[in-house]
């Protein structure tokens, strides 16, 4: 049977690009973030993704408040935006980046060597300040913070957009979050 | 009455002088499924407005297909055109959008505005010359209730042919050199943001993931260039559902598209009307439809001339004023 995923919406116009990535490998439900107080089945989900979306974390209360009260044994991804919430549900901030990198590819800097290298898709004006000691970093890109991994809860984080079409790889980091969560 | 003219395929124009008229002002969606559950096999013009809540169908009792060089007419109309903005404050809002653009609030929103002028010729005249001067793939004369569109597009927003749909947005424009728009990192990534955008709407409404079938290719218009890609997938949607989940267009919406239109409701001082919303035919299932840019509306005397372009953080408000005065095409335009 096909792992579910519950890919919770920021008003993005490329939650269901992110849908179509997933729903390789995934069952993909979608709800809003103003859904999410409401929503009750939370914990049936084998992943949670929270999307990218317009402006800061700090806009969106809800989805910041169900983050801190989640159960640290629920997977979640954050992508973007999602990313940005999860550095300042931990603890960390998030400042404006001059210039804003949008619609724009860089190239991945890891330890990893299939990860090393590879071209993926920007689309952001914020980056993350990452609070010490609590996430691993994976892969970064200008010295930024590009693919973050929580060192106690199951959070991972891509400020990178792994869905867009300039990602040159995108089966890449699928078969990544889908190893992590089956692990 | 006045005829109605809209593109059709390889070149050719529907002309049509025996039609019905439906309008709406209020639910779009409703009154579309209202019209196809009537009129399924007619042949038919559709026009909505850019914030969804005007359209209009043209229900055509008969037409015949025409070439555009058939109506094409060489009289002498030259109006001056005058730009319904400032300079000045057209750099203010650009400004201002890139201000939007650094907080994070969205990556790129279409900006536009108009000409103004006075003809005293018949609109369908004023048309027909107008044809010879914009090199126009998705042309259309439409005959409105209280003023005339007339509309020389160059981009497709959705062509459905059996389960097939495909989009073609256009972004990037010549400035210098053709070089200098192939090699532009803000004119790809002007275009590439657009792309993912349309990648999503069509996701949106097709099963298996939709694919990026061109990118980046040139379309010589004459008057200026731009580039182009072409998004396509598989949908057993109709017409209606598909616009309420597609509409309005990417391209001249923005990105993020909601916080966009939210931007462009408080940054344009008056609604775009049928500009920058669509125009195209519909009949059975298949339909083709454009963005309704590089259009003219035509209300007694008075003429406007819409036009815009797409701001991203690295717009220069000099340059995008070029552009707002390029997209004019052969006009004459006087400016300070």
């Amino acid at each position: 049977m096909k792992l579910t995923a519950l890919l919770i919406d920021h008003d993005d116009s490329f939650t269901q690009n992110i849908r179509s990535w997933l729903s390789k490998k995934l069952n993909v439900t979608i709800i809003n973030h103003t859904e999410i107080s409401e929503f009750k089945k939370i914990s049936e989900f084998d992943l949670i993704v929270m999307s990218p979306g317009p402006r800061s974390p700090q806009d969106y209360p809800h989805s910041l408040k169900f983050l801190s009260e989640l159960n640290h044994s629920q997977y979640v991804l954050g992508i973007c935006l999602g990313m940005q919430m999860m550095t300042v549900a931990c603890g960390g901030t998030v400042q404006t980046y001059t210039p804003p990198y949008h619609g724009k590819t860089s190239t991945l800097e890891s330890a990893d060597q299939k990860i090393n290298g590879q071209t993926v898709a920007r689309y952001h004006s914020i980056i993350c300040q990452l609070p010490e000691n609590q996430f691993e970093l994976i892969a970064t890109s200008d010295q930024l913070p590009m693919w973050i991994l929580h060192t106690e809860k199951n959070w991972m984080g891509m400020q990178f957009h792994p869905e867009s079409f300039l990602t040159v790889s995108p089966e890449i980091y699928l078969n990544a979050v889908l190893q992590w969560i089956s692990k | 009455m006045k005829p109605v003219v809209c593109f059709h395929q390889n070149q050719q124009l529907i002309y049509s002088d025996d039609y019905l008229v439906k309008s709406t002002f209020y639910n779009v969606t409703h009154f579309l499924e209202n019209i196809e559950n009537e009129y399924f096999e007619k042949m038919k013009i559709v026009q909505i407005d850019f914030e969804a809540t005007g359209a209009t169908v043209f229900i055509l009792n008969t037409y015949r297909l025409i070439s555009p060089s058939d109506i094409e007419s060489n009289e002498k109309i030259n109006p001056v055109f005058k730009p319904a903005i400032s300079k000045k404050l057209f750099s203010e809002k650009v400004l201002r959008i890139k201000n939007d653009i650094a907080a994070g609030r969205y990556y790129q929103v279409n900006f536009t505005s108009s000409f103004k002028s006075e003809i005293a010729e018949d609109s369908f005249l004023v048309f027909q010359k107008y044809l010879s001067v914009f090199k126009s793939e998705y042309s259309a004369f439409l005959p409105m209730q209280e003023f005339e569109i007339l509309c020389y597009s160059p981009e497709l927003f959705l062509e459905k042919t059996d389960a097939l749909i495909c989009t073609r947005p256009i972004k990037g424009t010549l400035t210098t050199s053709l070089n200098q728009l192939i090699a532009s990192p803000k004119e790809t990534a002007e275009l590439s943001m657009i792309v993912d955008l349309l990648r999503n709407d069509l996701n949106s409404i097709c099963e298996k993931p939709v694919t990026v079938t061109k990118h980046r290719e040139i379309l010589n218009l004459g008057y200026t260039q731009h580039t182009y890609s072409e998004i396509c997938g598989q949908t057993n949607l109709h017409l209606p559902e598909i616009l309420n989940t597609t509409f309005p267009g990417g391209s001249i919406s923005g990105c993020p598209k909601s916080e966009s239109l939210l931007a462009i409701s408080e940054i344009e001082n008056l609604p775009r009307g049928f500009y920058t919303g669509t125009i195209g035919w519909w009949k059975n299932n298949d339909f083709k439809l454009n963005i309704a840019i590089r259009s003219f509306k035509k209300e007694n005397t008075d003429i406007s001339y819409y036009a815009g372009c797409g701001i991203v953080y690295d717009s220069e408000p000099e340059f995008e004023w070029q552009e707002f005065l390029t997209k004019a095409g052969k006009l004459t335009i006087h400016h300070d």
